[in-house]
């Protein structure tokens, strides 16, 4: 069950990625297994020709033929990998202009833990950690960092970005089903790196619109 | 006896003999091997169960980090390094490095700086975070330690002692190689090294100047990487344009390994050796133009992402057209299962299974999910221990002969291939299946779901650290009462088995002649260097001869006059391939030992 549009890209791309994988995987491996097999030194060996001697120059071997077909094989395979990666990295990096109230939601990383900070300005300092989000409605962080070099990921929605001070970075998802799931910073930022997690509670909209309405502005 | 070790000890702290310098670099490579894998097992016993509280954080912190940076400066590039003292010159037809005294500076920069490095610890604190040294954390806002300034400093001490050999390796590549013998005749482990040399040349400058930097910065208050105006992205850019290339750096020496067992126990030549080295040549170049993938999620655009996506991918290529060649060497073989030849089958399947997965993080769209994540984790480890250190292992039982004149315990070795081998996977292969867990984390909560991978991949820790103690016995008995090896037990064609095991202190009692069909002559007639044979049948016994038949072939290279005034010209024209030794044949020892360094 997807639980958002980014866990669903990252899915299928993925399984593309593996299924691949795994082809050329059993490909290369049965070849070499086969030939370690095949011509490993037994009694009834034959003594190749071309055995390299000491004090003499290898012969030649091999054929540009086989890097060609290799190579060919090679781009064939690599091709589709390229415009999916192309595809999905197109529409995680086009953040939609426009979100609906309460959907813009500033994210900012310190040592150790989360600070988001919503559109009316809201900056509830109780819920620190806790990120609130509507289902059903395209959601856009802008990622930024108070101190050091942090990353904002959140696990199961296969998402995430750098949070580096001085910078901002935007992610946007589209939750598809209500939950909590783990906010958790990705890149060594100090002896709380571990345990600078947060919770993203997807919440249905009216829930959402609700805990919104009761937020204070300043 | 105290007049003994002080001799024993004069001889290796004074030594310049490439030989002498390669086992140093080897025998040290290996204990800070040891010193770094202990830092790791202790951070698997961390992670066996779910809040575990064996290593506090910021002790954990500074355990990775050291880990890594161990590792990657101190252990994989000096063991490659290692048995590139020791075996390059003897491959060349040279008697030392161009520079042996620059030789022996290198190794002991390199001694002391990772003897720095673990000193940190006990100043405050070792740098604890990650390998990578982001910034601004550097900073001394942050990180206040007066451990940090040392690592730092170790770091910078290691780039000096890097440069000083690849300084003096490119020297003695490029301009004393025997006569006669031509860039292409070189074997795949020369050229691996000597692209290697270049692409050091070029990545560490990047690296060193931003560890100075960052050390300005710590030490006199600038704000290179401090400041918020784009700081941490300059060191990600000046740190990674030199890490990727690094990572090959670590492995191409082991690949050059792998290229020279394959083909010796497979008993044919490496298949489209040109290819080969070709695609090895051609990785060394693209390696500059892909750093940005470690960069994808800090937001450096669209355009950038994908550029470096499309360099990223195309680098498995030639990495493609090197492994098939390695895996159709096997073709129509006589494939000998030696340990050398395992270990090098081994590194090459690991090899497989790090590359392919290298190819999901080349993706920058697969990379906004499984950036700092143990996916990563997995696959750096399958390419930096199960095809580096793996294959490195390779090169330790096939040159062991060489270096010690002895034979190691076949069995015990093949024993230690299959338990390290099942170790490895153990270990690393649950790390992929971890495809949510964060990097460098000291602990997680039970409710993830972690711990049973966690804990398989200790016990695989455990089992593949235990195997190598093996190694280690297998290695130290053998060198005292292994039986002897003679010249060469592989029956291989490249230059050092011509020489008997261990070589002299000299190498070479008549250097070596290429001719134009690649064969090799030594003296007057092809075959056998004196040394081996005393018998005088072939080539010159112990160098005595001070006349050769065919000397003319030997001043092919010669660029300078025949007679020179001083012995230090003497020595500058040996460097340029003049070889005075058929005229002053009494200071071969005298020369190899104490050479002038010009």
């Amino acid at each position: 069950m997807a639980v958002s549009s980014t866990q669903v890209q990252f899915d299928s791309l993925f399984g593309l990625f593996t299924y691949l994988a795994f082809a050329v995987g059993i490909v290369v491996f049965t070849f070499m297994i086969y030939l370690i097999v095949r011509y490993r030194e037994k009694a009834s060996s034959r003594q190749p020709k071309d055995t390299p001697i000491l004090g003499k120059q290898p012969q030649s071997r091999g054929h540009v033929r086989t890097v060609l077909l290799t190579l060919t094989l090679s781009t064939i395979i690599i091709v589709p990998l390229i415009v999916g990666s192309f595809g999905a990295v197109d529409s995680l990096l086009s953040p939609p202009q426009q979100v609906c109230q309460g959907c813009a939601i500033e994210v900012t990383a310190h040592q150790f833990y989360w600070q988001f900070t919503y559109d009316n300005g809201t900056m509830p300092y109780n819920t620190n950690n806790i990120l609130r989000v509507p289902m059903g409605q395209n959601i856009r962080l802008s990622v930024t960092s108070a101190d050091v070099f942090h990353d904002f990921g959140i696990i199961g929605y296969d998402i995430k970005t750098d949070a580096i001070p001085g910078r901002t970075n935007i992610i946007w998802f589209y939750p598809d089903s209500p939950g909590n799931f783990t906010i958790q910073c990705f890149e060594l930022c100090g002896s709380g790196h571990a345990f600078m997690k947060g919770t993203l509670m997807v919440m249905t909209y009216s829930s959402y619109r609700a805990w919104y309405n009761t937020t204070v502005v300043h | 006896m105290g007049e003994q070790l002080r001799a024993i000890a004069r001889k290796w702290l004074y030594t310049t003999n490439h030989k002498e310098v390669g086992i140093l670099y080897l025998i040290t490579s290996i204990f800070l091997f040891v010193a770094a894998g202990v830092l790791a097992l202790t951070m698997r016993t961390q992670l066996s169960a779910p809040g575990n509280t064996l290593l506090a954080a910021d002790i954990y912190n500074q355990f990775v980090t050291v880990h890594g940076l161990l590792m990657i400066f101190w252990v994989l590039s000096p063991l490659a390094f290692g048995f590139a003292n020791f075996i390059i010159p003897l491959q060349l037809g040279a008697r030392d490095l161009a520079f042996p005294r620059l030789n022996a500076m290198s190794f002991w920069f390199f001694l002391f700086s990772g003897v720095m490095m673990i000193l940190s610890f006990f100043f405050g604190a070792a740098p604890d975070l990650g390998w990578t040294l982001y910034s601004p954390q550097t900073a001394t806002l942050f990180t206040p330690t007066i451990g940090f300034n040392l690592g730092a400093g170790a770091l910078i001490l290691m780039t000096v002692s890097i440069t000083m050999s690849s300084v003096n390796f490119l020297v003695t590549m490029l301009k004393m190689r025997a006569p006669g013998l031509k860039l292409r005749y070189m074997s795949a482990f020369s050229w691996a090294i000597l692209i290697t040399i270049f692409m050091m040349l070029y990545a560490f400058p990047s690296f060193l100047a931003a560890v100075v930097l960052l050390y300005v910065d710590r030490a006199f208050g600038t704000v290179y990487f401090s400041s918020i105006q784009g700081g941490s992205l300059l060191w990600d850019n000046v740190f990674w344009f030199f890490g990727h290339p690094e990572v090959y750096i670590v492995l191409f020496p082991a690949l050059g390994i792998i290229a020279d067992v394959i083909p010796t126990f497979a008993r044919r030549p490496l298949h489209g050796a040109k290819y080969v080295i070709g695609s090895m040549v051609v990785v060394a170049m693209l390696s500059f133009a892909v750093w940005g993938h470690h960069m994808f999620v800090t937001g450096i655009g669209i355009v950038s992402t994908k550029l470096y996506t499309v360099t990223t991918i195309a680098i498995s290529l030639p990495f493609d057209v090197m492994i098939i060649s390695l895996i159709e060497t096997l073709g129509m073989s006589k494939l000998r299962l030696k340990a050398p030849a395992l270990f090098a089958l081994g590194a090459v399947a690991n090899f497989i299974v790090g590359g392919i997965t290298g190819v999901f993080l080349a993706s920058v769209a697969l990379d906004y999910s499984l950036r700092g994540t143990y996916f990563v984790v997995a696959h750096f480890h399958y390419l930096m221990v199960g095809a580096s250190i793996i294959g490195l292992i390779g090169g330790l039982y096939y040159w062991f002969p060489k270096i010690t004149g002895r034979m190691y315990n076949e069995k015990l070795a093949k024993i230690h291939f299959v338990i390290s081998m099942i170790g490895f996977q153990i270990l690393y292969f649950p790390m992929f299946i971890l495809l949510d867990m964060p990097r460098r984390v000291v602990t997680y909560t039970p409710d993830t779901g972690w711990g049973l991978l966690n804990l398989t991949a200790t016990l695989g820790g455990f089992i593949f650290g235990g195997a190598q103690l093996l190694l280690f016995y297998n290695l130290y008995r053998s060198s005292r009462v292994g039986p002897p090896s003679g010249p060469n037990p592989w029956e291989a064609w490249t230059l050092e088995w011509a020489l008997p095991s261990p070589p002299p202190p000299h190498d070479f009692d008549v250097i070596p002649t290429f001719l134009a069909d690649g064969s090799i002559r030594f003296g007057s007639g092809p075959g056998l260097p004196n040394g081996s044979s005393h018998s005088g049948e072939i080539g010159y016994p112990n160098g005595s001869s001070t006349h050769d038949g065919n000397s003319s072939l030997h001043f092919v290279n010669a660029k300078r006059p025949l007679f020179t005034a001083s012995r230090r010209a003497q020595s500058l024209a040996d460097s340029d391939g003049f070889r005075s030794i058929h005229l002053l044949p009494r200071f071969d020892y005298w020369k190899a030992r104490k050479p002038s360094t010009g």
